[in-house]
């Protein structure tokens, strides 16, 4: 599936744009990462990519059809989202939770199906949360959590993983699994995008590299193209500089005031 | 907080509530400050279904004083489980009921301005009408006011506390402009379910069954609704129509019933939490127990509110209260040692 925003312009209220003329597209197959420094429109291009903002111009092509004109259940049955803001007093357990991603393909009246049952199970194993089935979701170390809903997030099976942050609360193990999940659904031919704000291990791990810099996408291509030193120093108004050989090896350099 | 691997299935306790239900009419239809015998009341009750009187006394208790009044507690205990259920799932907040919305003040104060201004008595029929158009005031302005906010839920609640306010100011007001009708009209707000008729059984028994069948179509959606406004979209809830949806559950069901028994407390509140402790959060289990619950809840009160001190009768809204209080409390304090939602 190809998910493409095209000249996309959003604002709160009557607030100013906080996204303006952005332009992504999504490919099957490919990881892309977003990067951009806080407060850039990466969440609020997510959002409205997955038709829950909608644009005040432009529009968001799934497939070629407008997210926007489909309704919700649709939109989740084919992108599934990783949200930063879960809240912690959720009264369910893993498994209840992770089952909630299979809401958009069950009918109305219907109960958890065996076919249901088995895709949660899947997707538990999958992001290693399986044994934690029947706690409570509120009583989860941080990463656990994270792992929980990213697991609600392929129960959903859409075509598109859309993740924001999915490596908020993880130890590096887990972080380099969330990647190897990425990149082993976008070999199995989904379409997958998360917001980075980690400069060091996600270059290295994402296909693509998308910059996002005061509401707009100002660069897309491989990582090193993108991530240049002179582009990050201006979009996070930082001297430190990093770089990438072609051994996939990163070094950092930064400003000594920046130092210890 | 109970973990959810404890909770017991719905499927056992439904049948359970339903059988106590059974237990508390049958004892209701025999308990009562008329000298009848439960051989007379049950023989009036067996000629009123093969639609013959021999007894007219009986007839006249069991058919068109009891009976109705059974139904109707059952109706709007149901009704007030169920908008409870809705009010805590929309707010996301198990403190949470009909009250907080406003909707039974304003209810209260169509039904307060009905009596004083329209019926010189305490005419009957001016009154549902006034109050559930009351109560769809109160709902219009209290929704009117938080749509355009992001976080919906959040400022429908402070809407409506200010709302709720603004009408129990009114209401206050009223009372004491009532003059010589004071009296009648504290006994009303205190509610009670003494004049029930079967014109009140038949405008409340279809909201009830309304309000029941429309929220098992939306129990998977209240499930998802769980994990907050946002996530709900994504996993693919329409979260404004489900909303809108609640809303205009928990306010006619709230309206129409204050419009026939005045504002009984506690029902709404209780029942939903305590069977979210005993059946965990999911809400195909907890829509048909709520309406089980309230409704043996309240029927049971009912029938200690007139029978305890027969003949007189005691309004119905303080014995919830007076059990309910006490029962809140005690989930205060739980919630409070335990932490969580359930």
């Amino acid at each position: 599936m190809i998910l493409r925003a095209d000249h996309v312009t959003f604002a709160y209220g009557d607030g100013k744009p906080v996204l303006r003329d952005a332009c992504l597209e999504l490919r099957a197959g490919l990881v892309t990462g977003l990067f951009g420094p806080n407060g850039s429109g990466k969440s609020t291009l997510l959002r409205c990519m997955n038709g829950s903002l909608v644009p005040s111009s432009g529009t968001v092509l799934l497939d070629e059809r407008s997210t926007v004109s489909m309704i919700r259940r649709e939109v989740a049955r084919r992108i599934a989202v990783v949200s930063q803001d879960t809240p912690l007093d959720v009264p369910l357990t893993v498994r209840q939770m992770v089952t909630l991603g299979r809401y958009a393909h069950g009918t109305t009246w219907s109960q958890e199906t065996p076919e249901d049952g088995e895709i949660v199970d899947t997707c538990m194993a999958r992001l290693g949360v399986a044994q934690l089935a029947h706690r409570p979701f509120g009583h989860l170390s941080g990463g656990e959590r994270q792992r929980t809903v990213i697991a609600r997030a392929l129960a959903q099976q859409g075509g598109v993983l859309l993740m924001d942050e999915p490596n908020a609360h993880l130890d590096l193990a887990h972080q380099l699994e969330v990647y190897r999940l990425a990149r082993a659904l976008a070999g199995e031919g989904q379409t997958v995008m998360m917001i980075c704000h980690d400069l060091l291990v996600a270059p290295l791990m994402v296909d693509v590299a998308a910059a996002m810099y005061r509401g707009q996408i100002v660069a897309v291509g491989s990582p090193p193209e993108v991530l240049t030193a002179r582009r990050l120093a201006e979009m996070f108004d930082t001297t430190a500089t990093i770089a990438w050989d072609d051994g996939h090896r990163v070094t950092a350099q930064f400003a000594s005031e920046d130092r210890r | 907080m109970p973990p959810l691997r404890r909770a017991m299935p719905a499927a056992y306790l439904v049948p359970v509530l339903l059988a106590g239900v059974g237990l508390a009419a049958l004892a209701a239809l025999l308990l009562g400050g008329a000298d009848l015998t439960p051989s007379r009341i049950l023989s009036a009750l067996w000629d009123g279904l093969r639609g013959q009187t021999t007894d007219e006394t009986a007839a006249r208790i069991v058919l068109g004083i009891r009976l109705p009044r059974i139904v109707l507690a059952l109706a709007i205990g149901s009704s007030m489980g169920l908008a409870g259920l809705a009010a805590q799932t929309l707010f996301r907040n198990p403190l949470a009921s009909p009250y907080v919305l406003g909707v039974s003040n304003g209810a209260a104060v169509g039904a307060v301005a009905a009596m004083l201004v329209v019926s010189k008595s305490l005419g009957y029929a001016a009154v549902p009408a006034k109050s559930v158009a009351g109560g769809l005031v109160v709902s219009a302005s209290v929704f009117a006011l938080s749509r355009r906010s992001d976080h919906f839920g959040h400022s429908l609640l402070l809407a409506g506390i200010a709302i709720s306010a603004f009408c129990s100011a009114l209401t206050a007001a009223a009372l004491y402009l009532a003059g010589e009708r004071l009296q009648t009209l504290v006994f009303w707000l205190m509610g009670g379910l003494w004049l029930a008729t079967w014109r009140d059984v038949l405008l409340m028994l279809p909201v009830t069954a309304t309000a029941f069948i429309g929220l098992l179509f939306l129990a998977p959606a209240m499930n998802v609704a769980l994990v907050g406004e946002r996530s709900a979209g994504d996993l693919g809830v329409n979260v404004r129509q489900f909303q809108i949806l609640l809303l205009l559950t928990i306010c006619v069901t709230t309206a129409v019933a204050v419009a026939v028994s005045g504002v009984i407390g506690f029902v709404g509140l209780i029942v939903p939490h305590l069977l979210r402790m005993l059946l965990g959060a999911d809400h195909r289990g907890l829509v048909p127990a709520s309406a089980a619950g309230g409704a043996l809840l309240l029927l049971v009160a009912d029938t200690l509110a007139r029978t305890l001190a027969a003949p007189a009768e005691i309004p119905v809204g303080i014995i919830t209260s007076l059990v309910g209080a006490p029962i809140f409390l005690w989930f205060l304090q739980r919630r409070a040692s335990g932490g969580g939602w359930a």
